[in-house]
């Protein structure tokens, strides 16, 4: 070990001993499942005993099947559109709130818009069933127009929709939340020489707080941008053989390829591509937003 | 000298018996067997530990009853892959062949053919069941029913419709007409839907299959090969059937989209629903609800029907899949994990798993039992509410839920033919065959593909799959 290295590690070690509790905490529950699972990727389906390898064999067989090609798609359809609709409803919602003038009513939606995420998603899976279901309160609503009931949770064109929408209507409080934050930060002063120089508040908000925003916005498109290709309690909640086909994602394949068939060599192949994946994307978007040069 | 040698005899004598009596201490307490449990045993965490002390004094060993309150399945994949060492696992069926064929538990064969508990309690054709190309695997923890047609009586009695005349489908299809004409034009309960079926998993079917004598699931003919009878040629009147019903509006659309407990409400608190295709248990179960609730039988009165008549004049109905105890290949106690899978196919052990336990559940007064509010509340249930033993008698249980014995009685008659789906030997991957053929299927009944287009497309995947050949 080097000198300089040496004197650093002295001189530091108070802290480098506070960290060890974290560093810990991570290798067991995170790095070493995450080993075992790539070890159990390369062995034969086996529960109990001695697992074999058998190569490549489980990657094989999941890029050979219908049901984990569909779910690729189904994946990266729902989630790219999640992430999107996320990003762009909450700085929408974000923007809105910054012109409400009444701190009253401006928290008091916040925490609206907020409430949401507290919920589990089986709650929300019951409230979106009770709005959507065929004597929902959404048919009820249209039969005051004279419009026919729609199956909503059953109907193929509407499946997709019905899960983004779910999603966004979760998240969306959320990620405004980061972004009102980012918004109270920008610097008063600025707003106060652009209305001297005489900008409409429009021009502020796309001169002035937009561009602030854009440290933010590079930090909710890549922690959205992990979570595009894990998308499973919402599937989980609202699947159905009728929608079936359009809404099994990547995660419930492997939720049931996994627990519920055992097959832990296949799944645990399936959650790896799914690792790789989420590398990728989300490399792809620190690429395309410029997200290291700060 | 004699007298110190007799004291230095006695003193080793003492110091070899009490050691050989503490090694044999030592020995008991370390049998102690794990046991990981799914729905057998208390119904909370207090009544567990009183479950699993009256299952050490009815076995004499050392029990961990580990009874998991939600997501079995979940904790049980994770507990075994994690190599954890259980000596007795709960398991379904399907598990079974999954985990048998994975290598993962004990070959069961000789210790059940040994076994006198066995050959004196359970009966032979339900042992062939649950046979793996001739080998066993697991042993019973209850008894399985079947489900059958439940149909709310009080409504039809309303209609003048004899039940008991009610053997094809269409004569289905002409009493679900009249009670939504009733219902909706007489009553005023617009749009009623007056049955339901539960799609996801394409259960509750078989009633109707039974009309052209098929059965779910995959099966092998003479030559080894796999075949589902439900995708058979065969089989299109009764999909067509069920989209006729769906199209009249005399299918729940929730059927779909809803949950077992969404039909279930349906049928006895609200009555929504004027059929459906449920449990024979639930066919009391119905009734002592509506006990509760004040309804019955005026308003709920739930029978249990046999569905429809085969060509050969039988009625076929669908046995559930066996709930089953293991012992994992890893058991460190395979010895005494068998010790109780036998004591649950014994009489004794059926009132355990179904009364429950002595002085909680119930006490007993003058040989009779009598059950105390908790045990009521308990429904006569911890896991077997029909005991394996054939040696059982349900009178002991008391007065049972109204209809229920009579549902059970249907799978006794001769020209009832209850038997488990195909399994293909163990080889069928049952979640795959649900989700092809309920996505196929539902297209199918919903109108937005022909019977013979989605049975085409639901063989197409089967055999991609490898399932079928």
């Amino acid at each position: 070990m080097n000198k300089p290295l040496q004197r650093r590690l002295k001189k530091f070690r108070v802290f480098y001993l506070m960290f060890l509790p974290v560093a810990a905490y991570f290798l067991i529950f995170t790095y070493y499942p995450f080993f075992r699972g790539l070890v159990m990727s390369f062995q034969e389906n086996r529960l109990l005993g001695a697992r074999p390898f058998n190569g490549l064999e489980n990657y094989r067989f999941v890029i050979m099947e219908p049901n984990f090609l569909a779910s690729v798609k189904n994946s990266i359809i729902i989630g790219v559109w999640d992430m999107g609709l996320y990003f762009a409803f909450a700085l929408l919602l974000a923007l809105i709130l910054n012109e409400v003038a009444r701190r009253t009513i401006k928290q008091s939606i916040q925490t609206i818009a907020y409430l949401p995420y507290l919920f589990s998603w089986a709650v929300i899976g019951g409230v979106w069933a009770l709005i959507f279901d065929l004597q929902g309160l959404a048919n009820k609503a249209l039969s005051l127009f004279g419009v026919e009931p729609i199956f909503f949770l059953a109907a193929p064109s509407l499946a997709r929709p019905l899960i983004i929408a779910m999603g966004v209507w979760r998240s969306m409080g959320y990620f405004a939340l980061l972004f009102t934050v980012a918004i109270m930060a920008i610097d008063e002063q600025l707003f106060e020489a652009a209305r001297i120089d005489g900008a409409s508040r429009f021009n502020q908000i796309t001169r002035i707080i937009i561009p602030s925003l854009g440290p933010t916005m590079k930090t909710i498109i890549v922690l959205l941008s992990i979570g595009v290709l894990t998308h499973f309690d919402e599937i989980y909640v609202m699947v159905n053989p009728a929608n079936r086909r359009l809404i099994s994602t990547l995660m419930l394949y492997i939720y049931e390829t996994g627990i519920l068939n055992f097959k832990t060599g296949t799944a645990s192949a399936g959650a790896t591509l799914v690792m790789i994946g989420t590398v990728a994307i989300t490399a792809l978007m620190r690429t395309l937003t410029s997200y290291d040069e700060g | 000298m004699k007298t110190k040698r007799f004291v230095v005899a006695l003193i080793v004598l003492v110091f070899v018996v009490g050691s050989l009596f503490a090694q044999g201490q030592i020995d008991r307490k370390a049998v102690e067997v794990k046991v990981l449990a799914g729905v057998t045993g208390g119904k909370d965490e207090a009544e567990n530990k009183l479950f699993e002390k009256a299952m050490e004094r009815a076995t004499g060993l050392t029990i961990t009853w580990e009874k998991p309150p939600s997501g079995y399945d979940q904790v049980l994949m994770q507990k075994l892959g994690a190599g954890e060492a259980y000596d007795l696992i709960y398991l379904n069926q399907f598990q079974m062949y999954t985990l048998a064929n994975q290598g993962a538990l004990t070959d069961l064969t000789s210790r059940i053919a040994a076994s006198r508990v066995y050959a004196e309690n359970v009966d032979r054709e339900e042992l062939e069941k649950i046979q793996m190309n001739g080998r066993y695997y697991a042993g019973f923890n209850k008894l399985e029913v079947f489900p059958l047609v439940n149909v709310n009586k009080a409504i039809t009695d309303k209609l003048g419709i004899n039940l008991d005349t009610l053997n094809t489908l269409d004569d289905y299809y002409q009493m679900l007409r009249s009670v939504k004409n009733y219902m909706e034009n007489v009553v005023g309960r617009k749009p009623y839907y007056p049955f339901f079926t539960y799609m996801p998993d394409i259960w509750d079917l078989q009633p109707w299959f039974s009309s052209v004598g098929l059965r779910r699931g995959v099966f092998k003919d003479a030559s080894g090969k796999k075949y589902a009878p439900f995708v058979d040629p065969k089989a299109q009147p009764v999909w067509q059937w069920l989209a006729k019903l769906y199209r009249e509006g005399l299918m729940d659309p929730a059927s779909f989209t809803g949950k077992t407990g969404d039909m279930r409400n349906k049928m006895w608190q609200s009555q929504e629903i004027v059929m459906d295709v449920d449990w024979a248990a639930w066919t009391g179960l119905y009734n002592n609800n509506a006990i509760t609730a004040g309804t019955y039988p005026h308003i709920v009165n739930i029978v249990g029907l046999p569905g429809t008549k085969s060509p050969q004049g039988t009625y076929l109905l669908e046995q559930g899949g066996a709930s089953l105890w293991a012992i994992p290949s890893n058991a460190k106690h395979p010895d005494e994990a068998f010790k109780i899978i036998e004591y649950m196919a014994t009489k004794e052990g059926g009132l355990l798993l179904s009364a429950g336990i002595e002085g909680y559940d119930y006490v007993v007064q003058n040989g009779k039992l009598a059950f105390t509010e908790v045990g009521l509340a308990h429904a006569k249930d911890h896991g077997a509410p029909f005991p394996i033993s054939t040696q059982f008698d349900l009178g002991v249980l008391g007065t049972m839920n109204p209809g229920v014995l009579e549902s059970v009685a249907i799978g006794k008659r001769a020209d009832v033919e209850v038997a488990p789906m195909g399994y293909a030997d163990g080889e069928l991957d049952a979640r795959k065959y649900y989700d092809i053929m309920s996505k196929w299927m539902t297209d199918c009944i919903m109108g937005k593909i022909s019977a013979d287009v989605a049975m085409r497309e639901a063989a197409n995947e089967l055999r991609i799959n490898k399932l079928i050949d």
